[in-house]
């Protein structure tokens, strides 16, 4: 009889508009690494927010160590002996490594805060870890990866029964992903029951005992990992073949339109340079925190670069506000549509509109009326799926959010579009148009730049690939030579 | 299995922010609730009509058409300056520093007023030197508010403290000039007295609002003010000159305080540096009446001149009730506080409508 | 760079306002040497130790995310109704306390309203505070009627003119608020919790710190300190007043960032804000000195502050293009 540690019995959950878990069943046994794969949206998060309080079901139990359990928040969750390693970080970072590992629960000695001791243990615990920083540095001091790993070391200070990580590894080098290997397979000898969560397959074969894979809100198939191969992994997540994944591009590849010379930003990015030509999608790969955020950024006049050159259509142009990028006929969908690409409060019109308001005048005043109508014309070309423009951006879903962006910027006509995740919290059906999208606008003779952490996808649809690891190139790759391998090791050579 | 509806409601899907967080849920509403987004619309106009109804009925001499002019006329410079906070406001930010600066530009239209120079000047020219004068100081205190602002990428915090240190120097240098002293009037009967009289006043205050809302709505600034208050990061990354909207925006705001300076001695007939206190207090007031939200992003002028009127209606109802001046301080703050607590629920139960 | 070096220019990039202010006090001393006299001394410190418990609470207040600008009505507020409660109570020790537990109640009262509409409403601090402070200024007017209230308690005189070792004991009533409030936030849970709270309210609340408790006793201390503080300047001036300690607040606020916290929250210390209180009330002895008074004074008051909280804001914000 196995002893199962944790039960999910199904499990449904339903958002307005979409059902985001559906009879979803979902076992772990004791002492065993579990994996759970599935693409962005599939319903990996909301079953781990379930299981950490911050959703409730609306149809299902949950049985932890055989005992049924009603998990209200995340502290309830933490007093049965539930961890989560959240993918954002929840430190503060004015406060020290030690003070955010003894987050309300500092010790006390005589009633008073014992900071001696606190940092003692801190850094004891720190080192048996195999982390390499101190207990006394502030969380604003550390890099990515660091913070990174406090996070997993907040959940590992704490006696826990089961412990989920979400995309784990997301910001660590390779030196740091053997660390926390190490980690796991110790947590497994003393009995803790991982749930790792990744799109890395190659870490879901090297750790884990069981996969489970979720796919559109509904568990496709579980088992031991060994009965699986990478390709049958990927075909259940995806739900077709993935050969057809990426849309064949057809089209010449001009002339140079942007030079990028030795871009620096210090402390986040070096000597960075690469050409951009027309008609083409050039990818940038590398790990979270490679700096590629950072170019984008720098080429855009959202933030300021210390050393290079920009060349535009081979003129050279020194490029100081948002304004001027979009002037030099450069644009940028940013990381992040729900914060800084999107007004969710206002309506598809507002936000289309926003980047080229001389094209709504009529004479030198905004026509409502030629608005809506341009507005309209660009949404039904990209096949913006909504009952009415009037409707807020916050309405939308993913897919059509993201959409509405990219309308944003062809209502400029710019040349040269940047895209920070293009695909990040789409699902699949949504992907698939914006890959036709991008392929679409190079036809027409726009540049692209795709960032992408997806690996599958940045290689698929570039014509050329680089790649940056720790802020600088460290190299270029043709489509031919683009192999998951290379890249990688590229993106992860230091 | 779709459980049926009961009879008098509809199926409103909320977002609700509980704790800082978002939970989603589903839940059936009354008609009743309803109402409230619709209430938020027309209250305004009820407001009106029911203030005016019940002050009429104490004092029937309240719905005459003089007295209906006299409050517009009382309220006129609130009026102007109210528009400039709406500014100020729709574009994130607040200035606490119009008091002073309409105790200033009163003192110093007083100043040129009075003065044996331009007394020999024709009447009319010297009236549009001190309108002048008068909004270019304005507009100078705004520039440098706006200067600051745009500098250090402010936001409301920043916009808060910035501008009230600014309303303390400029509420010194107004009173440095005077010296402590109580100017009154002594102009000559002229173009400038006329500013004071009669409709004039509230033809200021119109024009001032149209000038203002059209902007607003039909302008790449007005649009680019909206989107600042709302989200000033999209803003930028839409590739919007956010420093320099910002700029403009508490600029225009100065320049309304300044002309309001101007009309406020015209109507008044003196001034003193006292002659600002309370106003950027008033024009909040007015503007989070009018239904513009303190976060920024939304409103309009046309509101906040609605707003005007039912301040203007309120206060003075006050008044004949009775109500001393004191007392009506405690109005307005309570007023500020229901106006953006109402606001804020408003806020929090973001309604999605999903078509059904 | 030996590591005492890189220390010194980390202090000197991170605190220019600091030293700005140490440069203008020392210009001071430079331009009237007669300024550093035992007199000023002792009269600085006791401008210091009045609004300084006020400027603590502040402080605690800025590193936790909220703010208080209904300080200055508090303030005037605890003037007038204890000096009342003086008046109508009688001259006996009891009856001073008693006047000044009731003041204090009442203090604390509009603390809680504050809290209350922060949040439980969430309004934010700036506005709903502005707003209280109105209401609790018309309502002081219209208590008083615009008249200064005095009090004539021979145990107020003692407590204001005392003196133990030279020093007042007003001072020593500052100096113990400091250890007090310095302790809480060094080292108690509670005040670590609110140093979490400004850093990341979010991490906190999921790390189990009950972010709305927190915030609510910031407001409920903020009230305690103004009345308090308003306690104090009684005893030394022996009467209330709406007029006195308008700006209250803002200095309060300058005091803090002067001494080097950041009003984004989540880092700081009480100990620098005595620091800055100093100055600034250095500055201020120092420009009456000078000779300036009335509104050049005020003026140039207003300028100090507006360059203290641009040059913060400037250095604190997040958009560097």
């Amino acid at each position: 009889m196995d002893d199962f540690i944790l039960e999910m019995h199904h499990i449904t959950k339903r958002f307005p508009g979409v059902v985001a878990l559906n009879d979803v069943s979902f076992k772990v046994r004791r002492g065993e690494i579990h994996a759970l794969v599935g693409e962005n949206g599939a319903g990996k998060s909301t079953l781990m927010k379930i299981l950490n309080g911050v959703y409730q079901a609306d149809e299902g139990s949950i049985v932890l160590n055989g005992e049924q359990t009603i998990i209200r928040n995340t502290n309830e969750a933490k007093a049965k002996g539930l961890g989560l390693v959240f993918q954002e970080f929840n430190l503060v970072n004015s406060l020290s490594v030690a003070e955010n590992l003894y987050i309300n629960r500092l010790t006390r000695r005589h009633g008073r805060v014992d900071w001696k001791g606190i940092y003692k243990e801190a850094q004891q615990f720190i080192d048996s870890l195999g982390f390499n920083f101190n207990a006394t540095d502030k969380i604003e001091e550390l890099s990515a990866a660091q913070r990174q790993l406090v996070e997993i070391a907040k959940v590992l200070a704490i006696k826990m029964d089961l412990i989920v990580m979400d995309e784990p590894t997301s910001s660590l080098t390779t030196t740091e992903t053997e660390i926390l290997y190490k980690i796991i397979k110790n947590l497994k000898q003393q009995g803790v029951s991982v749930i790792y969560i990744s799109h890395k397959l190659e870490e879901v074969f090297k750790l884990s005992d069981t996969t489970t894979i979720i796919r559109d809100g509904e568990v496709v198939d579980s088992g031991p990992t060994s009965t699986f191969t990478r390709n049958q992994i990927v075909e259940k997540m995806v739900g077709r073949s993935i050969d057809t994944e990426f849309p064949h591009k057809q089209c010449e590849i001009g002339e140079v339109v942007l030079k990028v010379d030795h871009i620096t930003r210090n402390g986040l990015i070096e000597d960075i340079s690469f050409e951009l030509h027309k008609g083409e999608i050039l990818g940038f790969a590398g790990l979270i925190g490679s700096g590629r955020t950072e170019v984008a950024e720098a080429i855009f006049g959202a933030e300021p670069y210390d050393k290079g050159v920009i060349e535009i259509q081979g003129k050279k142009v020194a490029i100081h506000s948002t304004h001027q990028a979009k002037q030099e006929s450069i644009g940028l969908l940013t990381e992040d549509r729900k914060e800084t690409g999107l007004v969710l409060a206002y309506n598809l019109i507002w936000n289309i509109t926003i980047t080229n308001l001389d094209k709504v005048k009529n004479g030198r005043f905004i026509s409502e009326k030629k608005e809506a109508k341009l507005a309209a014309e660009l949404s039904k070309d990209l096949n913006i799926k909504t009952p009415s423009l009037k409707q807020y951006a916050i309405n939308l879903s993913g897919g059509n959010q993201q959409k509405v962006v990219f309308a944003k910027w062809l209502f400029s006509d710019v040349d040269i579009l940047i895209l920070d995740e293009p695909t990040r919290g789409i699902d699949v059906g949504a992907k698939y148009e914006i890959y036709l999208l991008m392929n679409r606008l190079a036809e027409q003779g726009k540049a692209i730049i795709m960032i992408s952490s997806e690996l599958p996808e940045v290689i698929g649809m570039s014509d050329r690939l680089v790649v940056l690891s720790g802020g600088r190139k460290m190299g270029e790759l043709s489509h031919e030579k683009a192999t998951p391998e290379a890249v990688m090791s590229l993106a992860v050579s230091n | 299995m779709r459980r049926q509806l009961p009879k008098r409601s509809c199926r409103l899907q909320f977002q609700i922010e509980r704790g800082g967080r978002y939970m989603e849920s589903n839940v059936i509403v009354s008609r009743r609730k309803k109402l409230i987004g619709v209430l938020r619309e027309w209250g305004l106009v009820f407001s009106i009509i029911i203030i005016t109804v019940i002050a009429t009925i104490i004092r029937p001499a309240f719905l005459s058409g003089q007295n209906m002019l006299n409050i517009l006329r009382a309220y006129s410079t609130i009026g102007i300056a109210s528009f400039g906070m709406a500014y100020a406001v729709i574009g994130g930010g607040m200035d606490l520093s119009i008091g002073s600066t309409i105790s200033l530009t009163a003192v110093i239209t007083m100043l040129i007023v009075n003065s044996s120079t331009v007394a020999t000047v024709a009447p009319a020219s010297a009236a549009l030197l001190v309108l002048l004068v008068g909004i270019l100081i304005g507009a100078t205190i705004g520039a440098i508010n706006g200067a600051i602002m745009a500098a250090v990428n402010g936001k409301l915090a920043e916009s808060f403290i910035i501008t009230y240190a600014m309303q303390i120097v400029v509420g010194a240098i107004a009173q440095a000039i005077v010296r402590g002293n109580f100017q009154a009037a002594q102009y000559r009967s002229g173009l400038f007295k006329e500013f004071g009289i009669g409709i004039t006043p509230v033809l200021f205050m119109l024009a001032v609002a149209l000038i203002m809302q059209f902007l607003l709505v039909k302008t790449k600034f007005g649009r680019s003010l909206y989107f600042l208050g709302s989200n000033m990061s999209a803003a930028k990354m839409a590739g919007l000159k956010v420093r320099k909207v910002r700029f403009l925006a508490h600029t225009i705001c100065g320049m309304c305080a300044g002309l309001a300076g101007v009309i406020v001695v015209a109507r008044v007939g003196s001034a003193s540096v006292l002659q600002g206190q309370n106003y950027e207090l008033d024009a909040l007031v007015c503007v989070a009446i009018g239904g513009t939200s303190l976060d920024g992003g939304t409103g309009s002028i046309m509101r906040t001149l609605l707003g005007v009127m039912v301040v203007g209606f309120m206060m003075t109802a006050l008044n004949i009730l009775g109500v001393q001046s004191n007392a009506q301080l405690i109005v307005r703050g309570a007023i500020i506080v229901s106006a953006v607590a109402l606001d804020v629920l408003n806020k929090n139960l973001k309604l999605r409508e999903v078509a059904q | 760079m030996s590591n005492k070096r890189a220390g010194l220019n980390k202090f000197i990039n991170e605190q220019p306002v600091l030293l700005l202010f140490v440069f203008f006090v020392l210009i001071m001393v430079v331009i009237k040497p007669s300024f550093v006299s035992i007199n000023n001394v002792k009269n600085v410190l006791i401008d210091v130790s009045i609004y300084g418990v006020s400027a603590l609470a502040m402080t605690i207040a800025i590193i936790t995310g909220a703010f208080d600008l209904s300080l200055s009505a508090n303030f005037a507020w605890g003037q007038i109704f204890f000096c009342f409660l003086l008046n109508s109570w009688g001259e006996t020790p009891g009856a001073m306390l008693a006047a000044l537990v009731v003041m204090l109640l009442s203090c604390i009262l509009v603390g809680a309203f504050n809290g209350f509409v922060v949040v439980f409403l969430r309004v934010h601090a700036f506005i709903a505070t502005m707003a209280t402070g109105i209401i609790l200024k018309g309502f002081s007017l219209v208590f008083t009627g615009g008249n200064m209230i005095s009090t004539s308690n021979p145990y107020i005189r003692m407590m204001g003119r005392g003196t133990f070792l030279g020093l007042s004991y007003l001072t020593y009533i500052f100096i113990g608020f400091v250890l007090l409030a310095y302790y809480v936030m060094t080292f108690t849970r509670f005040g670590r919790g609110l140093y979490a709270t400004g850093g990341n309210r979010k991490a906190a609340e999921l790390s189990g710190i009950n972010v709305n408790f927190s915030r609510f006793s910031i407001f409920l201390i903020l009230g305690f300190a103004a009345g308090i503080s308003g306690a104090m300047f009684v005893c030394l001036m022996r009467a209330g007043s709406v007029l006195y300690g308008t700006d209250l607040a803002l200095t309060c606020v300058a005091a803090t960032v002067v001494g080097g916290t950041p009003l984004t929250g989540g880092k700081g210390s009480v100990l620098r804000t005595v620091i800055g209180i100093l100055l600034i009330y250095v500055l201020y002895k120092g420009l009456a000195f000078l000779g300036l008074q009335g509104y050049y004074n005020t003026m140039i008051r207003g300028l100090v502050l507006l360059t203290v909280v641009s040059l913060d804001a400037f250095m604190t914000r997040k958009d560097r293009w």
